[in-house]
């Protein structure tokens, strides 16, 4: 595979060029394969969600996962949403809404970076959620993924979010799982409050974001079961971003029930609405993506 | 064996005043900044650490143990009886220099941990003084006088504004 396969999806045409894979498909013409790209990137976008407290601050990023009776799990990271009980979720079309978050579970000795979320809703609203894969599930070995989520202002007050995608590929860096049960890398640039924002392939889930590359001093990554890993491997994950696959993900949730109607009944008096500076503002893709988009609207 | 580390995003650390509130932020090799403690308390201005000169403290301080490579191992400690978070020759080892203090009684381990987490967790910034960590940690500063002859702290040797008997 080409380097233009592996990293771009800038242009459709190089794309089908240079990857003999997709341009010996003679079924997908390019209209066609522009399609299934701009519905990728829809479906993903519909199911991210912006996380926020009741005072404003954007805390991260969330993936609507399921759509049980009554409501919705989101999941985010357990860094995202420490020390909150309620919270605001803003969806991409808008709809700012409360939500509970349930308390920490643990997995071993040590607690998972992981947080469910409960956002009740009324039927008949249509259930958007996203579709669920395992890695266990991928057969290419260095499968292009696409990390999702709602990059942070860094600037004060922060003047407002964008959904954005960024790509590159899943690497089979890590076997056994790190710290806090992270057990993806990949190599797609995960931003400041892209947190909890999904990791897919075409439009399948296969885990959130939780750590990006590049920290910024110099520290230890460890292991699940808290040794500091080795120095090689340190070294790599400076380079790559970290996330929670949904096989760990989907095990919690299992073990999980909805909150009891005494605590969803506390949402009533909490309200998201006056905060309005951190709606989401459409989309905005990296260089791939948007270029593909360019094409597409030709 | 001792642990081998790449190249930290973070090329400094500096003190942003110009906005309304200061902040020590993480600055990066692209030129963008990531804030990593805003200063919002003016607790402290009666004993002449007012935000912006804690800011241009704390920030110097992480500037140069950065410079030495001494940010690796960051823990906690009690200095003169108060908690603090501070840096480490080597995991588990003792204090050996101070980043800066909290109040007695304050969670240092809770605050470490957020910390460790601004420097690698993709989590959005926090924008106002309601509890979670970049304020918080200016929340739980102390201006408390005390003698710091016990820590090596770039601020007493290489900070020429900055007197010596005064612990952050």
């Amino acid at each position: 595979m080409s380097f233009v396969c592996r990293v771009s999806i800038a242009s459709l045409l190089i794309v089908i060029i240079n990857c003999p894979d997709i341009a010996s498909q003679p079924t997908i013409s390019t209209n066609n394969l522009a399609s299934i790209v701009i519905a990728d990137s829809s479906r993903r976008q519909a199911v991210t969600v912006l996380l926020h407290n009741v005072n404003g601050e954007h805390l991260g990023s969330g993936v609507l996962v399921a759509a049980p009776a009554g409501g919705r799990w989101i999941v985010s990271n357990r860094h995202v949403v420490a020390g909150e009980a309620t919270i605001c979720v803003v969806t991409a079309k808008g709809a700012n809404q409360p939500a509970l978050v349930l308390p920490e579970q643990k997995k071993s000795h040590q607690a998972l970076d992981l947080a469910l979320i409960w956002l009740p809703t009324s039927p008949p609203e249509e259930a958007v959620v996203a579709e669920i894969t395992d890695q266990s599930n991928i057969s290419e070995m260095l499968p292009m993924v696409v990390a999702t989520g709602y990059p942070a202002e860094l600037s004060s007050p922060a003047k407002g979010s964008q959904y954005s995608e960024r790509s590159g590929l899943l690497v089979p860096l890590l076997k056994q799982p790190l710290q806090e049960g992270l057990d993806l890398a990949y190599t797609a640039t995960v931003e400041k409050g892209m947190s909890g924002g999904g990791v897919f392939i075409g439009s399948a889930l296969i885990g959130i974001n939780s750590a990006h590359r590049d920290p910024l001093w110099p520290g230890q990554w460890k292991d699940f079961e808290g040794k500091e890993v080795e120095p090689v491997l340190h070294n790599k994950l400076h380079i790559v971003s970290l996330g929670l696959s949904t096989a760990t993900i989907m095990g919690a949730i299992k073990m999980s029930q909805p909150p009891g109607d005494k605590e969803i009944q506390q949402l009533s008096t909490f309200n998201c609405r006056k905060i309005d500076h951190l709606e989401t503002k459409g989309s905005r893709k990296d260089a791939h993506t948007s270029s593909l988009t360019e094409k597409t609207g030709n | 064996m001792p642990a081998v580390h790449a190249a930290p995003a973070a090329r400094g650390f500096v003190c942003n005043s110009g906005q309304s509130v200061p902040s020590t932020n993480a600055v990066k090799a692209d030129g963008g900044q990531v804030p990593v403690i805003r200063w919002t308390s003016n607790t402290f201005d009666a004993a002449g650490w007012s935000p912006e000169r804690r800011c241009q403290e704390v920030s110097n301080r992480f500037n140069i143990y950065l410079q030495q490579g001494r940010l690796a191992y960051i823990t906690t400690g009690r200095i003169n009886n108060l908690p603090v978070i501070c840096t480490a020759a080597k995991n588990g080892g003792p204090c050996d220099g101070l980043l800066f203090t909290l109040k007695p009684g304050q969670d240092a381990t809770a605050t470490l941990q957020n910390l460790l987490e601004i420097r690698v967790k993709a989590r959005g910034p926090l924008n106002e003084s309601n509890g979670r960590l970049y304020v918080s940690i200016d929340d739980l500063m102390t201006s408390a006088q005390a003698n710091v002859s016990d820590v090596r702290s770039p601020s007493l040797t290489d900070s020429t504004s900055q007197p010596t008997s005064t612990l952050w």
